[in-house]
């Protein structure tokens, strides 16, 4: 090998770069380290840190730790506001890749495709998602259009998500997992923050929020964004339409009048335009081009009581309206949505949660191609809940047992019950196992219910028609789950979860081989209507290992692996994309680093393996193939105030495939490598 | 880009490996109140009191905490530890006026809906303030400690420390996550 080859020149440059970090790294902590104080007071080492040492400490705070000893049993990872920043993602659904188990797929340039433990899809319809409270589950297809959820990512606190079904407490169609994304308190976000930048994909954003302390009791914060994303190339290597701009503003103020009472009022407006690509249309053309424009706004309220340490109330209320033409089918919904829940300790060793909420939500649908008809075009859906949730501690600091159960009232099915049971043992501040049976459902949605789209068919002027079905019933799924985490030293911790899922009555298309006559002049279609036929079994693990290898360097890794045990339908239904639609491996490796007080430099290596979909039309496969991805983020903070970024995502190749979307097809695209920058000022 | 991966992930499984042996002498987990009661130590370390404020002789220096909390536990941790050649003590008040006599008054969450009229009655002089309630320095305390990302930071009202005659150290402004005048 020639040495002297300018292509090996950078990997050598930048080793000998690393060397000299590491090496300036090494001796850094014991310089700063504070000379020791009295040896004699045991257990209280941390009065001795000095300040530089202080505010590099991360700290758990006693909030958390009391949730990681009542709520943690069940697979749940939190992705932080510094990992947000961290990661250079842009948008929510990508820092959703942030966790081990969760499969991020991005559609085109607009569309994202996210679920845990199987089933993924454009419309996966067992994650629940929650944003700041509001539920952004989308009753139309069940589903979440991810490109409408956004706000300053600066400003998101946490997102929480537990993969497996929720516990009670969560709302409906929390099945395969739950999304949490929670923005900070007003009085978190004082000061005005303006960032700007772009690149190649990201092809230009700004954003500005301001946050003023009204008062010592109260704090109010304005914010607003626009972007502008460039479209996606299609699989055919051709130029594609599915670029997207979008322009949001929004407020959040927050109020604690007295130390047992506090109030929050947020909203946001938001308006986008999505270029979208239909394909497979019938009748010819094959091919839809469509500008999407989608209006959105809501409001929310909350306000929570404590009467003491042992029992508070809160009471939340929102509405959120959309309005959008996607072409094919307008839909314009308005939700109203109001929420109680009750938490009362001091039952000797028992903690009761109890609440209730009940959802009103009116569409108006029009239908806009022959193609695709919903029936009726204007209907109001409720869904009434009530949960109740009893942790008992069997043995202080060790054993808790959780046992909850929710009932719910829905237009669709009706009456559902979901219980579940879960154990935490906590021998030690290292060790927590825990294990959990539970059931959960899924309620049809408004497109399964009434749906009429016609498809080409496996030959020429033969179509095929997927029907939805009025008599649908719930899916059901019992899962079991078991977890351990492990704590060995101050600096490195794993989380390991394991299931075992048994989906009954999943609903999936069964074909008649009986021709009928279509809107459509001579051509004949095949019926495919929805019913409960589909059963699963599916298992996997996902494991998760944070390692704080030292104090400017910290590595995290993750894998997950799922595994369909069986598969079946019933009655000669055809199953579709719930099996391959979701990767068997995925694989993630991030590394932060903080080169100096000023410069950070993350990289984030990513494997997803092989996906399978089935083409509905003709049954061929259509396959996804593997890929391996990096970002890089480097970003440098001259003060305190200000910070340059530099980010590269998908280094690795030119371009690769995540997803092909099957309903209500889209053209598939290939995600790009990309670079943008971006300037962040804080005052 | 494989080769720079390859070279950079082999330097970082050397890295896996190697420190293991050097974690053992690292402090163990550290809550949030833990953190904060070291800083409120370190202040102590960094800041001059005007000569009058501090007792005669090597009389004890007395740190004030006001409000309550299960929070308190390691504040009061400090009591009995040296600093500047005299014996820290702790004393947990429930009214403002009782920190007369008193260096440094930590001021708990649980005041935040009084802390006007508490900052109003604080000695106009040799006080340091110090509280970790929001915009501490904004509302016109002198330090104000900060959590932000999973770390704890302080801010600094340079103002209000030298209205009371107290000096803090240039090392100690250099660290401070903003300087409110």
């Amino acid at each position: 090998m020639n040495v002297s080859s300018p292509r090996l020149a950078p990997p050598r440059r930048l080793a000998a770069a690393s060397l000299l970090l590491l090496a300036c790294g090494l001796c850094e902590p014991a310089a700063l380290r504070a000379e020791s104080g009295d040896p004699t007071a045991s257990g209280q080492e941390y009065l001795d840190l000095g300040l530089e040492d202080l505010m590099n400490l991360t700290v758990t705070s006693v909030a958390r730790k009391s949730q990681r000893v009542s709520d943690a049993a069940a697979a749940v990872f939190v992705i932080t506001q510094e990992e947000i920043r961290r990661s250079g993602v842009t948008n929510i659904a990508d820092a959703l890749r942030l966790v081990p188990g969760l499969d991020v797929a991005r559609i085109d340039a607009n569309k994202w495709a996210v679920s845990s433990r199987g089933a993924n899809g454009r419309f996966a319809s067992k994650m629940l998602v929650l944003f700041d409270g509001r539920t952004v589950y989308t009753p139309l297809f069940s589903g979440v259009f991810w490109d409408r959820q956004d706000t300053v990512l600066e400003d998101i606190e946490r997102i929480e998500v537990i993969r497996g079904p929720g516990a009670a407490l969560w709302g409906a169609n929390a099945v395969n997992g739950v999304i949490n994304i929670i923005t900070r308190p007003a009085w978190d976000s004082t000061g005005k923050l303006v960032s700007a930048g772009g690149g190649t994909s990201e092809r230009g954003f700004a954003e500005f929020r301001y946050g003023s302390q009204l008062s010592a009791q109260s704090a109010l914060r304005l914010y607003a964004k626009y972007l502008s994303r460039a479209p996606q190339d299609a699989v055919t290597g051709q130029e594609a339409n599915n670029g997207w701009s979008a322009l949001r503003g929004g407020f959040r103020f927050d109020s604690e009048p007295t130390q047992q009472n506090s109030f929050t009022l947020q909203g946001d407006i938001y308006h986008e335009r999505l270029h979208d690509t239909y394909v497979r249309m019938v009748p010819a053309p094959d091919t839809l081009l469509h500008t999407t424009p989608v209006l959105g706004l809501n409001v929310l309220s909350r306000f929570k009581h404590s009467f003491s340490d042992q029992a508070d109330f809160e009471l939340q209320f929102y509405y959120d309206r959309t309005d959008t033409d996607l072409g094919v089918i307008k839909e314009e919904r308005d939700t109203y949505d109001l929420d109680v829940q009750n938490r009362i300790a001091g039952f000797g060793p028992q903690e009761f949660i109890f609440g209730g909420g009940f959802r009103f939500s009116h569409d108006q649908l029009a239908n806009q191609i022959p193609a695709l008809t919903l029936t009726p075009t204007g209907e109001d859906t409720h869904l009434a809940s009530f949960f109740v949730q009893d942790d008992i501690t069997v043995y202080p600091d060790r054993l808790h047992l959780i046992l909850g159960t929710k009932l719910e009232h829905n237009s669709y099915t009706g009456w559902e019950v979901q219980p579940n049971a879960r154990l935490i043992y906590t021998p030690n501040r290292q060790h927590t196992v825990w294990g959990a049976v539970s059931r959960a459902i899924r309620t049809p949605s408004r497109g399964e219910e009434s749906l009429s789209l016609y498809q080409p068919g496996p030959v020429p002027g033969v179509l095929i028609h997927l029907q939805g079905n009025d008599r649908l019933e719930a899916e059901e799924l019992l899962a079991y789950e078991a977890g351990y985490r492990v704590e060995p030293t101050p600096v490195l911790s794993a989380d390991l979860a394991l299931f075992y899922n048994r989906y009954r009555k999943l609903s999936v298309f069964q074909p008649s081989l009986a021709p009928q006559p279509t809107p459509f002049g001579p051509l004949v279609a095949l019926p495919f209507t929805l019913g409960n036929f589909g059963r699963v079994e599916t298992a996997g693990a996902e494991l998760a290992v944070d390692y704080r290898m030292l104090p400017w360097w910290r590595l995290r890794g993750a894998y997950s692996y799922l595994s369909f045990l069986s598969a079946e339908a019933q009655a000669g239904a055809q199953l579709g994309n719930l099996r391959g639609s979701s990767p068997r491996h995925q694989f993630s490796l991030r590394s932060s680093q903080d080169l100096s007080r000023e410069v950070e430099l993350d990289l984030w290596l990513r494997y997803v393996s092989a996906l399978s979909f089935t083409d509905t039309s003709n049954g061929s496969a259509v396959g996804v193939p593997e890929y391996f991805t990096l970002d890089c983020r480097l970003a440098w903070k001259p003060v305190s105030d200000f910070e340059v970024a530099l980010v590269g995502q998908n280094l690795l190749e030119r371009q690769h495939q995540e997803f092909d979307s099957q309903e209500l097809a889209t053209q598939a695209t290939r995600v790009p490598r990309g670079v943008y920058g971006k300037l962040t000022w804080q005052f | 880009m494989l080769k720079i991966l390859s070279t950079y992930l082999a330097l970082a499984a050397l890295l896996v490996v190697w420190p293991v042996q050097r974690l053992g002498g690292e402090p163990g987990p550290v809550t949030e109140p833990q953190v904060k009661a070291a800083y409120l130590y370190n202040f102590v370390k960094f800041v001059e009191w005007p000569s009058g404020a501090l007792p005669g002789g090597a009389a004890a220096l007395t740190i004030a905490l006001l409000g309550k909390g299960a929070r308190n536990a390691p504040f009061e941790a400090l009591s009995g530890r040296q600093v500047k050649g005299r014996r820290v003590q702790v004393r947990q008040i429930g009214r403002v006026e009782e920190c007369a006599g008193c260096q440094v008054l930590f001021i708990m969450p649980s005041e935040r809906t009084r802390l006007k009229e508490i900052l109003r009655a604080v000695p106009s002089s040799g006080v340091l303030t110090v509280s970790d309630i929001k915009n501490f320095c904004s509302l016109g305390g002198m330090i104000g400690l900060v959590t932000r990302n999973d770390k704890v930071q302080f801010e600094v009202n340079l103002g209000a420390a030298e209205r009371a005659g107290l000096r803090l150290s240039s090392q100690m402004l250099k660290l401070s996550l903003s300087i409110v005048e």
